[in-house]
């Protein structure tokens, strides 16, 4: 039935109704008609219509019509209807949520929620449901009467290795209550955790929604921190010179007390190694370890202590090295002794470009080989195409060079003789669009050589080349260099290098995937340019065909569970700390850093996270008086009904044409 | 089918579209009523008339010695004899006059001025002189009595260019007219003598006397009779700036007994002072006023 939420507004609309239905009824003649005298004319009542015609009575029905709409859209109509839903079994619901998140575990955190969610249950009545929460929220029990069916699922509970993010649940749970429950009330179990809870926000008032907070896990709180809990914070292995690894370890220390702590290095199924430490209060002390290479694939790092929070007490990690970086040369099969000295200075100059660590280039002609021939599954990361000349037409080497640079390999090329096959093969294999002019130089050039211009303030080398390294580079001695035109498409190519007339010393044609090629227009050897032999040879070589990217060192995945690594087949899904292989890669898998801290948010914190209502307060129905009651808002029927119903009027009762004369 | 004819030519529906008043009061006089005006009198006058041959007896003075000396033929002009009767039409071009409701063809001011210049025609047909008195508030046209067809032309001119504007002052424009008349003189006022009916008899006086002649043509808009034929209206009116709102349908009843009245008052208060009066709409055809007039001008 249709009910008024304001129904004042019909009295209002009533005073203010009648002035304008007089208005209406006795509307001035808008329009002027001139007439030569009025000395006869005397004023009298203006009907709507003019005459009296048989459209006067529906038209003032539909006039009455149109204000008691108008009337009943002020007074804020709406249909109440009685719900028809399935009644509840009872008028009370309550929601039981316990934390299950990886914090839980310590500070005898889960044990105590279950045992207070097992007291609660004693005190409930009505339907109650069971619901827990880490980094997901899992309904384990649907709203039921039969609240003995939780019991056995809550002593059965452990806790997870992801992160908790109680976002979700407060998010979850409003959807869970039935609509015409009177009481809905949630108990949170929960250690509130700070790095979990901070951020959580639910307007408990607004849900209609009572909340009760159970905090466990709190037996050793002292100004919101949980004592007694040490952690391994960070864990790593690296290369520590030939043939022996370093494991190196941050342990951290939560209590503002000096603790005194053996660190053990957990290898082959026994303690490899023990460090006795002492961490200062609310400090951090580093740890490690040295160990023989190649002994022990994986190893565990632990800490003794038995303290309240066992989960950051031990960190798996590999000891085995990452895949160094590879590289190889493409030549023609007819050596020749300048490509051979330029092989071994560029292959010297690679080998060494890395560091002691497992940041290494390894030589693999192999690979090199095998991609030459058409393998493009092999990893090679710099690809070094020495002398090109018609050999690499013959051998249809731009495919398998394309496909190369387009997965993000690097390729370095040198020309060949004679000097024009070089630049047209290039051309023809669309690595360089350039026309060749001449090669400058050669023996006249020999006490006159070719320098290197200074290099642009924006370019990636000037970052390199500074002060010392600088002027190495520009003592460089080039006798001899290709001299190109630039052709269509050159644009693509950027020339970070030149001599001091301006021409290129180097050019670099970046690809989408990361590829890189780069063409020296000179000959790596001491006939064609003293640079192999300066020490700004190396960093100059590597910028070239790296460009800056992936130097930071190569490590292994460390994932926090929870997380995914993205396979080639399929994805590694991080599920509980350890070490694990996965297709080529080699994972760690750790416990995540949120889950150590010992800070609790209060009651009061907490208060402020549920829209600052008190506890017992919003236990009270929102809607008390008529809960099963459903309001639907009928304000926008009742405007297109009065909107229709005025148009209707002002079509009928228009003002009749009049023809009016004015001299 | 003639007599058909005749009629369209006096309709002023018709004869609305012929702005050129010269043509117009042809078409009215010489093609729907032939016949009605008296022959012209022949003799001393000021005005050629036309040549004939000579007769026997005729004063020699009469023969025109240059046609002679051409054609070696006497031949005597005759002139237009004067009437020494005058016509003055007096027309009234107040704002009020340019009214026309939508059973009309024209405003009030276009039928006084087709009839003025009708009268005009037939004046100058009887060798009257004519005279034209257009006013408002003002005096708009004063063209004293005179006789010739310069002089018609002049009327005809004058009657095209009036154009209703102004407030009506009877008073003012009747008494500087009548000061002015000379003697036998017919006076024709062309009015819808709104507002009129205490001061038009006094100014009319002079009717009583045996030189002078006075036709009140009154001319009305049929709206003026009974209202206009809407349901409400907001009257304002043409000469001031009251304004009324109301229902012609319920104040028609009374607006006609009220309009009957004051007509019926002008009528009697006019005939006092031996003026003529009729009262014409502006749907009427010019005959019936023309016949009117003639029959007036003829008893001189």
């Amino acid at each position: 039935m249709i009910e008024f939420g304001q129904p004042a507004a019909l009295w209002t609309a009533l005073s203010i109704g009648l002035p304008i239905l007089a208005h209406m009824a006795y509307r001035r003649v808008s329009e002027k008609f001139y007439f030569p005298s009025l000395r006869f004319i005397r004023p009298s009542q203006i009907p709507r219509t003019g005459k009296r015609t048989p459209s006067d009575i529906p038209l003032l029905l539909l006039r009455i019509l149109l204000f008691i709409v108008l009337t009943a859209l002020l007074a804020d109509p709406y249909w109440k209807s009685e719900l028809n839903s399935v009644p509840s079994e009872s008028q009370e619901e309550t929601i039981l949520a316990i934390d299950l998140s990886p914090s839980m575990a310590g500070w005898n955190g889960l044990k105590e929620a279950k045992e207070k969610s097992l007291t609660k249950l004693d005190e409930l009545t009505g339907s109650v449901a069971l619901l827990t929460f880490g980094h997901s929220t899992t309904e384990v029990q649907a709203l039921t009467p039969n609240i003995d069916l939780l019991r056995p699922k809550i002593e059965s509970l452990e806790h997870s290795w992801t992160h908790g993010n109680p976002q979700l649940m407060l998010d979850k749970v409003s959807k869970m209550f039935t609509a015409s429950t009177k009481h809905k009330k949630l108990i949170i179990v929960s250690d509130f955790q700070r790095s979990d809870w901070q951020t959580a926000y639910h307007d408990m008032e607004k849900s209609g929604i009572s909340y009760e907070i159970v905090q466990v896990g709190q037996k050793t709180l002292v100004d919101g921190r949980r004592k007694n809990n040490l952690s391994i914070l960070e864990a790593r292995a690296v290369p520590a010179g030939p043939s022996k690894v370093r494991v190196w370890t941050v342990i951290r220390n939560w209590d503002d007390e000096m603790k005194t702590v053996d660190v053990e290095l957990f290898a082959g199924g026994e303690v490899q190694s023990t460090n006795a430490i002492s961490l200062p209060p609310l400090g951090s002390i580093q740890s490690q370890f040295v160990v023989p290479e190649g002994d022990f694939a994986k190893a565990t790092v632990r800490i003794s202590n038995d303290d309240e929070f066992l989960l950051d007490n031990e960190r798996p990690l590999w000891l085995k090295a990452p895949p160094a970086r590879r590289f190889g040369f493409w030549m023609s099969e007819q050596e020749d002794d300048e490509t051979d000295e330029e092989k071994s200075f560029l292959k010297t100059a690679v080998a060494s470009a890395g560091d002691n660590g497992w940041n290494r280039w390894v030589w693999d002609q192999d690979q090199a080989d095998g991609i030459r021939l058409g393998d493009d599954q092999l990893s090679v990361e710099l690809l070094m195409v020495l002398g090109v000349s018609t050999w690499f037409e013959e051998e249809s080497l731009s495919d398998p060079i394309l496909a190369f640079l387009n997965n993000g390999g690097s390729v370095l090329a040198t020309p060949g003789e004679p000097y024009s096959s070089s630049v047209s093969v290039l051309k023809s294999a669309g690595l360089l669009n350039y026309n060749f002019i001449r090669v400058a130089g050669g023996a006249n050039q020999t006490r006159n050589p070719f320098r290197v211009a200074a290099l642009d303030e924006d370019s990636q080398l000037a970052d390199v080349f500074a002060g010392k390294a600088a002027r190495d580079l520009y003592l460089s001695a080039i006798h001899r260099f290709g001299i190109f035109r630039t052709g269509s498409g050159a644009e693509e190519v950027s020339v970070p290098l030149r001599d001091r007339e301006g021409r290129p010393l180097a050019l670099v044609k970046n690809y989408n995937a990361g590829g890189r090629f780069v063409f020296l227009p000179f000959r790596m050897n001491t006939g064609w340019t003293d640079l192999p032999l300066r020490n700004s040879f190396l960093p100059l070589l590597m910028e070239l065909v790296q460009g800056g990217k992936d130097n930071v060192i190569k490590g292994w995945p460390v994932l926090e569970a929870g997380e995914a690594l993205k396979g080639a087949e399929n994805d590694f899904l991080a599920e509980t700390p350890g070490a694990y292989r996965f297709e080529d890669q080699w994972v760690e898998v750790i416990l995540s850093g949120t889950e150590f801290t010992p800070e609790t948010l209060s009651i009061s914190q907490l208060k402020e996270s549920f829209g600052n209502a008190a506890q017992k307060d919003i236990a009270k129905p929102l809607v008390d008086s008529e809960p099963d009651v459903e309001k639907n808002p009928l304000w926008v029927w009742f405007a297109l009904l009065a909107s229709s119903i005025l148009i209707i009027e002002m079509l009928w009762s228009r003002p009749l044409s009049l023809t009016t004369t004015q001299t | 089918m003639a007599a058909t004819v005749d009629q369209q030519l006096l309709d002023p529906s018709h004869l609305n579209r012929i702005e050129d008043f010269s043509l117009l009061a042809r078409v009215v006089v010489d093609g729907a009523m032939p016949g009605v005006h008296r022959s012209l009198k022949q003799g001393r006058g000021s005005e050629f008339y036309q040549y004939r041959p000579y007769t026997r007896g005729e004063d020699l003075k009469l023969i025109d010695w240059k046609v002679f000396a051409k054609r070696d033929e006497l031949v005597s002009k005759t002139f237009q004899e004067d009437t020494n009767f005058t016509v003055c039409l007096v027309l009234d071009v107040s704002a009020s006059m340019g009214y026309q409701g939508n059973r009309a063809s024209c405003t009030k001011a276009r039928y006084a001025a087709m009839l003025a210049a009708c009268f005009a025609y037939l004046g100058h047909r009887q060798g009257d002189r004519l005279g034209l008195f257009a006013y408002s508030d003002r005096v708009k046209e004063w063209i004293r009595p005179r006789a010739g067809s310069g002089q018609l032309n002049k009327i005809f001119t004058a009657l095209q260019g009036l154009k209703p504007e102004g407030i009506n002052a009877h008073d003012f424009a009747w008494d500087r007219m009548a000061a002015n008349l000379p003697g036998r003189t017919m006076v024709v006022f062309l009015s819808d003598f709104l507002d009129a009916e205490d001061t038009l008899a006094e100014s009319l006086r002079f009717s009583l006397s045996p030189k002078y002649e006075s036709l009140c043509l009154q001319i009305l808009d049929p709206d003026e009779i009974d209202l206009p034929d809407n349901e409400s209206l907001r009257f304002a009116e043409m000469e001031g700036d009251r304004e009324i709102s109301t229902s012609p349908s319920s104040i028609r009843e009374g607006y006609r007994n009220d309009m009957s009245g004051f007509i019926d008052d002008l009528h009697s208060k006019l005939t006092a002072v031996s003026s003529e009066f009729e009262t014409l709409t502006t749907d009427k055809d010019l005959g019936h006023s023309l016949r009117r007039f003639l029959s007036m001008r003829n008893k001189k």
